[in-house]
């Protein structure tokens, strides 16, 4: 069961709609009134798990070497945490978008599907579209309804839904 | 490491690209740097400036293309940025890999040259006197640069030495690192 | 005047297998409506500014593709289209693969207008470029794909204008009409020429 999804950009606006997210949301397990809210407490506790896991890292933060190795930096990136009743899958691009799509505990991995809704939607529908914004004002919402469709469509086709 | 990155962005290039007959671009980059000229009057810094804006749109854009198409991760050091700027990055938007050069001793500031450069087709300056002084007319790619970058947290300056169209031996654009940005952080996060 | 091993003069113009991404030229494009649309009160100006955009291009095109065509091939002789149904087969076919690397769909006259005709494209690239949001609903981007034709007509001494519409078939959403209404003078000319 998938319940929603939340994309924040590099100043931490909320970028998806929850309203266009409320389809996917099953069994009114997610509280709609309190969407914005949620979305934000859901934002800082990702925020800290994603500090502590990149503190955790073994590999020390070579900013500025001279080193020429082309194995990017294996930095401890954050995945998923999950509670009693939700997953919280987290990818966040280098450009710092963070997707977020919240689960049933019992979906392991959507890494591959996150990443899929950043290169085939996000990419193609905001970022090449001239006539939406990629920096986005606070209370901004991506109003691509093309973006908004394609992700729409391509979670519900998703088996795990 | 730059044989792995070459080989990379050749295979995108080749397989995962898809492409267009360079003219159509030249012309509109032509057409858009002449218009320029015309609303702002032939001041040149401004159109310099006002190019450079339009880059910087693009590149905040273009750096997500950039990102998803060749999953690149972060760069351990701005030589290796150096680096794929010119074989990724040049590749496979341009088709073009400029030389990597004029390394700093403190590894800050570098010079992509360009032996071709596919906005700068077909173009002359105006006959005028002034913009072979004053206009870059490639500025555009100086934006880019730098809105791209932004994007993943390094703040870089970026200027034209010199361009073939002023009559200069080469084309040459400088970048210099500032500094590394900070994630920004949630409110009341800190 | 410096005229070096590099200037415009040395290089060739024949050479045309040259490509790029087209995400560039996409970005590139999409930058360009923003700045007009910046700088437009209306839909119909910022239609208007693409077009004069595209209008620049189009005598260069005309001039680059005619000498490919001629000077490069067997002909060996520099002609330009004189008559109106040779130079707009031109545009269909040696221009729009030109810049688009394809031809374009349909060449069509009008039924009832004597002076006008169409060049249609079931999938232009520009379109493939810009989604365009819902309170610019009217809005053709394809406007600088008229300008372009409106120039390379222009510069044959075809008078015209030339506007872009969306008028989508099954399987093109896309499919756009560009409409070419020449001047009375051009139609006058054409019938004193060849007598029809």
């Amino acid at each position: 069961m998938i319940y929603s999804l939340w994309i924040f950009d590099r100043h931490c606006i909320i970028q998806q709609d929850p309203k266009a997210a409320r389809p996917l949301v099953g069994g009114g397990t997610v509280n709609l009134n309190n969407d914005i809210d949620s979305a934000k407490l859901l934002f800082g506790a990702l925020f800290s798990l994603r500090n502590i896991a990149s503190k955790l890292t073994s590999n020390v933060n070579i900013i500025d070497n001279t080193s020429s190795d082309l194995d990017f930096q294996k930095q401890n990136y954050l995945r998923s945490f999950a509670t009693q009743n939700y997953r919280a899958h987290y990818f966040e691009t280098l450009s710092g978008l963070k997707f977020v799509l919240l689960t049933d505990p019992s979906i392991q991995d959507m890494q591959k599907h996150l990443h899929e809704i950043y290169t085939n939607f996000y990419v193609e529908y905001v970022a090449k579209n001239a006539l939406s914004p990629v920096d986005f004002k606070p209370g901004e919402l991506i109003g691509s309804e093309k973006f908004i469709n394609s992700v729409d469509s391509y979670i519900l086709s998703l088996s795990v839904t | 490491m730059s044989k792995a990155v070459r080989t990379a962005a050749d295979e995108i290039w080749k397989n995962r690209v898809e492409k267009i007959n360079v003219e159509l671009f030249t012309l509109t980059y032509g057409s858009v740097v002449s218009q320029l000229c015309r609303d702002l009057n032939n001041n040149y810094c401004e159109v310099n400036k006002q190019l450079e804006i339009m880059g910087e749109n693009i590149g905040v854009r273009l750096i997500e293309d950039f990102l998803a198409r060749t999953g690149a991760g972060r760069c351990n050091s701005f030589k290796e940025t150096g680096e794929i700027i010119s074989k990724v990055g040049f590749k496979i938007f341009l088709n073009i890999v400029p030389q990597v050069t004029n390394w700093t001793d403190n590894g800050k500031q570098f010079s992509l040259v360009f032996d071709e450069n596919p906005l700068a087709e077909f173009v002359e300056l105006p006959d005028d006197g002034k913009a072979v002084k004053e206009l870059w007319y490639s500025n555009v790619l100086c934006g880019v640069l730098k809105g791209a970058l932004q994007m993943v947290q390094l703040d870089v300056d970026v200027s034209f030495v010199s361009d073939v169209l002023r009559g200069h031996d080469q084309t040459e654009i400088k970048l210099r690192l500032i500094r590394y940005l900070k994630d920004e952080i949630p409110a009341g996060e800190d | 005047m410096n005229l070096g091993k590099n200037s415009i003069y040395e290089k060739n113009l024949s050479r045309r297998n040259s490509e790029i991404n087209i995400s560039s030229l996409s970005f590139l494009f999409c930058e360009m409506v923003s700045y007009c649309h910046s700088n437009s009160k209306s839909i119909s100006e910022l239609e208007n500014k693409l077009n004069i955009l595209g209008y620049s291009i189009g005598a260069k095109i005309l001039e680059l593709n005619c000498y490919r065509e001629n000077i490069l091939t067997i002909k060996k002789q520099l002609k330009r289209e004189l008559k109106i149904i040779e130079i707009l087969q031109f545009i269909h076919t040696v221009i729009w693969k030109n810049l688009f690397s394809k031809m374009a769909d349909e060449l069509e006259k009008s039924q009832d207008i004597a002076n006008e005709f169409m060049v249609i494209d079931n999938n232009p690239i520009i379109s493939q470029f810009i989604s365009v949001p819902r309170e610019l609903k009217q809005l053709n981007c394809n406007a600088f794909v008229a300008g372009i034709v409106e120039g390379v007509l222009d510069a044959a001494y075809f008078q015209c204008t030339v506007t872009a519409h969306t008028v989508p078939r099954d399987g093109h959403p896309l499919r756009t009409v560009f409409l070419i209404k020449f001047d009375p003078a051009v139609i006058e000319r054409e019938n004193i020429r060849y007598g029809y």
